[in-house]
């Protein structure tokens, strides 16, 4: 009988645990949390927009080169004394020992919107004043490293604007002719009271000034370089209009990046070695070359498969003596596991800004790609007038698309030049590319394949006069579909109108009951 | 070029070749039933010729009388028709209420022929063959025991039957009886308008072609006669008897005015049972004829061969293999490298298809509207794909039963009492 209610006691146990009705922080061990400097916490089962906002942040923070972990207000009370810094992401209606705890860690508070910042510096002693402010539309200006300040409209949920002895503050807020600055610190406790981070402005100046919070000394923390990218070049672009680019960026003398599509099939066609010669010619004139990633729909889990698609890219480029120096992917990748572990293969890596989806793993905790120890490159955010980059607190690049035609391309070539952000070339850096039987990496401006140096001296290619294209009667069938989209388009049309009118004529007919009836049923 | 480029150049060229035969095929079939619209499709004779009509029925008791009731109003002289059921080893009360049906109408010829285990219940084409050996008249008229066929109906197919020897059968339309009863039976009856009688318009207008429905229809008794009576190994005995009237050099005529209302499954699994019968019917008569394809004697019949193996091997074929390939890619298993189609043909395909079938309906009574061009659409990604799984189980159970040498097993449709599906209808 005992043994029986033994049983099922552990019966029960057993069924809560496995329908998660006891929580899982408290059967997790607290090894699962990673060292990491930064500490990011959001509410309680968060929304979409806060785990938008905190998925922008990671970003940022992982472009600045800093480990982060990200965790909800229960999880992460037991381990607020672990990180030095905190940020506290639009908290509302959190519990007092939650703040008294934050208090009592002593760390530094970086608090954006949210509800708790009156608690918190009360607690803290600062003397401020505080005014209460419910969802509304708020007047921003700042001015960021532009001449001329950028105002703009933004929507404020319902938080606390702080006011009084600060011992630094940035930009102003102006709510229904209630102000207070943008961001305000006084000793180690850094506030915003805005959580919204979706508007580029918005997240250049989180960058700035969160680069400042972090920053252990006084003054400006270091400056960065920013990179000029051509950005998703095919090999069908026409050559003379990239050469035209190319040697512009040459005559400016500036170092730039172009960021090649990879192609696996027909590497031997001549418009693929006309492509690489162009691709060559800015190699040995500054030019650095990277790899972009393959828009794919979906890459579930086939990691291997993608891998070997890109050796064959990486492959072909080579054998044009075409050297990819680092790859360019969507921002998204490093958050996924299968995508960072293709980027293991790129010491180099250059993110660019795909779409605001959420691709975040909040499961995670933690920014893993910064374990790989990339160079990473993040996405410039270029604004006002002259469209100027407005991020030099980490790497940027600058994506020039170059089939908008050659004057914007000058425009962004220019606006690169007059923005106080120094032009980086990648021959600087120190970058190592893997494949399969491929190791290229590049020291002091040289560049090595296999571990023998290469030259990068340009000698015009010699093309073959009749180039056999090896066409079977599929690659016929498949380049007729070209031509066979404009014979079906006409079909479809001229069906599509005799379809309509054979349906006006029936309605019209049947109106006047010609047609069969179906009266007599 | 990987195999994925080559199976879905495959695919496009097969689709859009269907697409185009069925559009050339549409615009046959309007053009005809313009034609027909503009007369009233009687070509009256001095003599009208003495016709059965046939009504195989296996446990109809539920829709039986409905149907007798329809055929003994037909304009047709009533002393030149009689009506023969063939109560084909029914173990419901067909007999009862067919016996009492005779009683009510003492002065029409209507004939009850009640068979056991022994000589029927096996399948349509025996019973067809039972009651041909009792039928008097020149002209055989057949209808399914859950018919209701307009009045006229069978004067329309007789006087068309008799307007040339050359003919040696008439066609009629048939149309669902409760489309309203569920959104299947919407889709059959879209299905029903647009393939099976404007699909045939259109093969009759351009190539004097049609096949037998298998109801309402009527034929000339020397025919029959003459191919010994119907295959009773064929589970669509309509395709295989309308291959060989071909063969014997005579056409067959569509006449869309001549009208019978049926009920049509509204149950997906009675559905899929009928459709699957009517595939392996399908592919049973290809096989038996395909040899003909070659030979020239065969006449137009090759053409209808060549359209059923357009129908069971370009599109089957085609359809499964450009879902492998859509499915294999979104799941990432497959990346076709194939450039040059636009993606916006595929969407003016799919305005195309849902015109084409706007079409059928726009001549009926009733039918045109923004809710049936909505169905069309659904029915594009749903009643289209389980055509696809009815033709593939129509294939193993075809293969199994050659391989078990098992006899092909008559799978009759199940008949509901209609009271629920008139107030629906309401």
């Amino acid at each position: 009988m005992m043994y029986k209610k033994k049983f099922m006691v552990l019966f029960i146990l057993a069924i809560l645990v496995f329908l998660n009705v006891i929580p899982k922080s408290a059967v997790k061990s607290e090894n699962s949390w990673e060292d990491a400097e930064i500490l990011i916490i959001f509410n309680n089962n968060p929304n979409q927009e806060e785990i938008s906002g905190v998925q922008t942040m990671v970003k940022i923070l992982t472009y600045l080169q800093h480990s982060v972990v990200f965790a909800s207000v229960d999880e992460c009370i037991p381990v607020l004394r672990d990180y030095d810094f905190i940020i506290c992401y639009d908290l509302r209606n959190v519990p007092d020992y939650f703040v008294q705890s934050l208090v009592n860690a002593e760390k530094a508070v970086m608090m954006l919107g949210g509800n708790c910042a009156e608690a918190y510096t009360s607690q803290k002693g600062y003397m401020v004043e505080y005014h209460w402010i419910s969802d509304s539309i708020a007047t921003v200006k700042n001015s960021l490293y532009a001449e001329e300040p950028f105002t703009s409209l933004l929507k404020l949920k319902d938080c606390v604007l702080l006011n009084g002895y600060f011992s630094y503050t940035t930009g102003e807020l102006d709510v229904d002719g209630q102000k207070s600055s943008l961001y305000m610190r006084v000793g180690n406790f850094l506030y915003t009271p805005i959580s919204d981070l979706s508007e580029p402005s918005m997240q250049a100046l989180f960058t700035k000034e969160v680069a400042r919070w972090l920053w252990p000394y006084n003054g400006e923390p270091h400056s960065y370089a920013q990179y000029i990218v051509l950005d998703e070049v095919y090999p069908f672009v026409e050559p003379q209009k990239l050469m035209e680019i190319v040697d512009y960026l040459i005559h400016y003398q500036l170092p730039f990046v172009i960021s090649v599509m990879p192609i696996y099939q027909n590497t031997e066609y001549p418009a693929m070695k006309r492509f690489c010669e162009v691709l060559r010619y800015a190699q040995a004139n500054g030019g650095a070359i990277i790899l972009h990633a393959p828009i794919i729909q979906q890459y579930g889990e086939n990691t291997e498969l993608l891998k070997k698609y890109l050796s064959m890219a990486k492959e072909a480029y080579i054998s044009y003596g075409v050297y990819p120096l680092g790859i360019q992917v969507p921002d998204s990748y490093m958050f996924i596991e299968a995508q960072r572990e293709i980027l293991k293969w790129y010491s180099t890596v250059f993110f660019y800004k795909d779409n605001d989806d959420i691709s975040i793993n909040l499961d995670e905790r933690f920014n893993y790609i910064y374990k790989n120890g990339h160079q990473i490159i993040g996405p410039a955010i270029c604004l006002g007038r002259h469209g100027n980059n407005q991020v030099k607190t980490h790497l940027t690049a600058v994506y020039i698309d170059i089939y908008d035609g050659m004057e914007k391309v000058k425009e962004q070539i220019h606006a690169c030049i007059q923005s106080r952000i120094s032009i980086k070339s990648l021959w600087n850096t120190y970058n190592v590319v893997y494949g399969n039987n491929i190791y290229l990496n590049t020291d002091q401006g040289q560049l090595y394949y296999n571990n023998n140096r290469v030259s990068l001296k340009y000698e015009p290619f010699e093309y073959e006069e009749d180039f056999n294209y090896k066409n079977d009667v599929f690659h016929w069938i498949a380049k007729d579909l070209r031509s066979l989209n404009k014979v079906l388009i006409i079909v479809v049309i001229l069906s599509s109108t005799t379809f309509l009118a054979f349906i006006i004529k029936a309605r019209h007919v049947n109106k006047r009951r010609f047609l069969i009836s179906s009266k007599r049923r | 070029m990987v195999w994925a480029d080559m199976i879905s150049l495959y695919s496009i060229y097969s689709i859009w070749l269907l697409l185009i035969i069925n559009i050339i095929l549409s615009i046959g079939g309007f053009l005809y039933y313009l034609r027909v619209s503009k007369t009233d499709g009687h070509i009256p004779l001095e003599e009208y010729p003495m016709v059965s009509i046939m009504v195989p029925a296996h446990n109809e008791s539920v829709v039986i009388g409905r149907t007798v009731s329809a055929l003994l109003k037909f304009d047709y002289p009533k002393d030149k028709y009689e009506i023969i059921v063939i109560n084909d080893n029914s173990s419901d009360n067909t007999a009862e209420v067919l016996k009492k049906i005779q009683e009510n109408n003492p002065d029409r010829y209507i004939i009850v022929v009640n068979t056991d285990s022994v000589a029927g219940g096996k399948g349509k084409s025996n019973a067809l063959n039972i009651g041909f050996s009792v039928a008097r008249g020149s002209v055989i008229a057949i209808y399914d025991a859950d018919n209701t066929p307009e009045p006229e109906a069978l004067r329309l197919l007789v006087e068309n039957l008799m307007s040339d020897n050359k003919i040696g059968a008439v066609i009629g339309k048939f149309r669902t009886r409760n489309r309203n009863a569920s959104i299947l039976s919407r889709f059959v009856n879209i299905e029903t308008l647009a393939y099976q009688c404007m699909n045939q318009a259109g093969r009759f207008f351009f190539f004097k072609l049609c096949t037998i429905p298998g109801t309402n229809f009527a034929i000339r008794r020397n025919i029959i006669e003459e191919m010994g009576g119907w295959d009773t190994k064929a589970l669509s005995e309509d395709t295989e008897i309308s291959f060989r009237i071909y063969r014997m050099g005579y056409y067959i005529k569509m006449m869309p005015l001549a009208v019978t209302w049926e009920q049509e499954p509204h149950l997906l699994p009675v559905w899929f049972k009928q459709r699957t019968r009517w595939a392996k019917g399908n592919i049973y008569v290809l096989l038996k004829n395909f040899k003909y394809i070659f030979d020239k004697s065969a006449n137009r019949m090759r053409l209808d061969i060549l359209y059923y193996l357009l129908v069971y091997l370009l599109m089957l074929s085609s359809l499964i293999l450009s879902d492998i390939i859509f499915i294999s890619g979104i799941l990432g298993y497959v990346h076709v490298s194939l450039s040059g189609f636009s993606s916006l043909l595929w969407g003016m395909a799919i305005l195309l298809f849902v015109l084409n079938v706007l079409i059928t309906l726009a001549i009926e009574e009733n039918e045109f509207s923004l809710q049936s061009a909505i169905l069309i659409l659904i029915m594009l990604f749903t009643y289209s794909k389980l055509w696809v799984l009815v033709v593939l189980n129509a294939i193993i159970q075809s293969v199994s039963d050659r391989l078990f040498k098992r006899e092909a097993k008559w799978e009759k449709t199940v008949r509901y009492a209609e009271a629920a599906v008139e107030i629906n209808n309401k």
